[in-house]
């Protein structure tokens, strides 16, 4: 299968995790070199990685800390691992990344438990784990483009860490005459930037549009499907993904577009209302490039993200995790 | 951080001048979309409300929704560039405001707009942001500038 670089956009050699800076490409594919825990809630915090990368990351941290203090016995492991795990949870708040962390905070405990060498045990479930994780994206990306026929109009929002492009790449094989439209993405541009470049790359075909024009879109029909990712999901189906989600959600409800969203099914947290929406600083969305883009007094708002009930959803494409 | 907004009138478009002078009487927050992809609709209420002395809080275009989720909206307010009983052509994004405000039970009214767009714009306009460079190399893109707000959608036409 044709692999988007970011599918897996960050990857560990020796004592050094590289990770894929988003905000740089298509311009750069330039890896961020980290080298601690501080340093990856960094880039997660200054979303230079996003989405699947973010969780690449939280995972690959244990391994990097456990690479770098080979000094450390069971209790000092288990004791640093809660630590690491501390300071991941709090990078940022709407995605949920103690999910992640609990369970190998979990594993640490339970070979310390047994009297098992922590070390090892951690390595071995963080790699299997990231091997799973690996093969069910895989595979769900072979059910995104069975999703997907001939004829079809698809709209996505943001990105989805390689899966649609790949999806793309899989229809284009298979001789599908499929259209792409993707969004812009304000204020980080993560539409034009990445997906409109990785389905480009692809061979697909695919336009880009302003995220004030996807009314039209529907309206004149010139889409008749959307797809999107998703950050956070509950157990009742509502989902947390990048701003703009929820009133593209609204609108293909209104135009009777289908509405796909690819989810990570999880129980943790049981519906949308309890979902913490990050508001991230205003300057991101005043400044561009470091200069002001209004003169004068203006205030701002960006929250980060949209939570969208479960009532908009045709159809979750889900990882499998059974 | 404009967390604080709760009641909030949403504007969208290049308007006539005298919008301006009316929307100061206003006691709730003035929330202003960007309007890619000149930014132009924002620019001009930007510089216009600020007169007025009001502080304009401005979201992507992309942010509207957030604002209906949480029920802070309360008005919309379109820049018309023309309307009859069927609807009004507006500046695109409109139809997005008129949905949500549909779907929340929110009024949308039109008011004339200070200008009229062409249809459309050129792939390139999605090239820059605010003078400069998003994306790098031809793009193919579709840049609409105006949309057709139904009817069903709008409470008043103010002339």
């Amino acid at each position: 299968m044709k692999e988007s670089p970011l599918f897996w956009p960050a990857y560990l050699k020796g004592n050094t995790l590289f990770v894929l800076d988003e905000t740089l490409v298509p311009k750069q594919l330039k890896y961020v070199k980290v080298k601690n825990t501080d340093e990856a809630v960094k880039v997660i915090r200054e979303m230079k990685t996003r989405a699947f990368g973010q969780f690449l990351v939280v995972l690959s941290t244990f391994l990097l800390e456990l690479e770098r203090n080979p000094e450390l016995n069971g209790e000092e492991l288990r004791e640093k691992i809660g630590n690491i795990a501390h300071s991941l949870n709090r990078s940022r708040p709407t995605f949920p990344f103690a999910e992640v962390t609990g369970v190998v905070v979990h594993w640490a405990q339970g070979a310390l438990d047994a009297g098992q060498d922590v070390r090892a045990a951690v390595l071995k479930n963080v790699h299997g784990y990231l091997q799973g994780i690996r093969y069910r994206r895989m595979e769900r990306v072979q059910r995104i483009a069975a999703n997907i026929k001939s004829g079809d109009s698809v709209l996505t929002h943001c990105n989805v860490s390689g899966e649609l492009a790949m999806a793309a790449a899989i229809c284009l094989q298979q001789k599908k005459d499929v259209q792409f439209y993707c969004t812009e993405t304000r204020p980080y541009f993560q539409g034009a930037k990445l997906t409109y470049w990785e389905l480009k790359k692809m061979g697909a075909d695919v336009t880009l549009v302003a995220d004030n024009a996807i009314a039209t879109l529907m309206a004149d029909k010139m889409v008749n499907k959307v797809i999107v990712g998703s950050d956070r999901n509950c157990a009742n189906g509502d989902f947390a993904n990048k701003i703009g989600t929820y009133q593209i959600a609204v609108l293909a409800k209104e135009f009777k577009v289908p509405f796909l969203v690819l989810t990570q099914p999880s129980k943790k947290i049981a519906s949308g209302a309890d979902i913490p929406v990050e508001i991230r600083d205003e300057k991101e969305l005043l400044e561009f490039n470091r200069k002001k883009v209004f003169a004068g007094k203006v205030k701002g708002l960006y929250p980060g993200f949209d939570v969208v009930p479960h009532n908009y959803v045709r159809k979750e494409i889900a990882i499998n995790v059974h | 951080m404009s967390t604080e907004l709760k009641d909030v009138v949403l504007i969208q478009g290049v308007f006539r001048k005298d919008f301006f002078g009316a929307l100061s009487q206003c006691k709730k927050d003035v929330v202003v979309l960007e309007g890619r992809p000149n930014l132009e609709a924002a620019h001009d209420a930007c510089k216009h409300l600020q007169k007025a002395k009001i502080v304009p809080t401005v979201m992507a275009d992309n942010m509207a929704g957030y604002l209906f989720s949480k029920g802070f909206v309360k008005e919309i307010w379109l820049a018309a560039q023309a309307n009859d009983k069927a609807g009004a052509m507006c500046e695109i994004g409109a139809l997005i405001l008129a949905v949500l405000a549909k779907k929340h039970s929110v009024p949308v009214f039109t008011f004339p707009a200070g200008k009229k767009n062409k249809p459309f714009g050129k792939p390139a306009d999605l090239q820059k942001f605010n003078g400069q460079s998003v994306v790098t190399g031809k793009v193919k893109a579709f840049v609409p500038l105006n949309e057709w707000v139904p009817a069903k959608y709008i409470k008043k036409n103010y002339e």
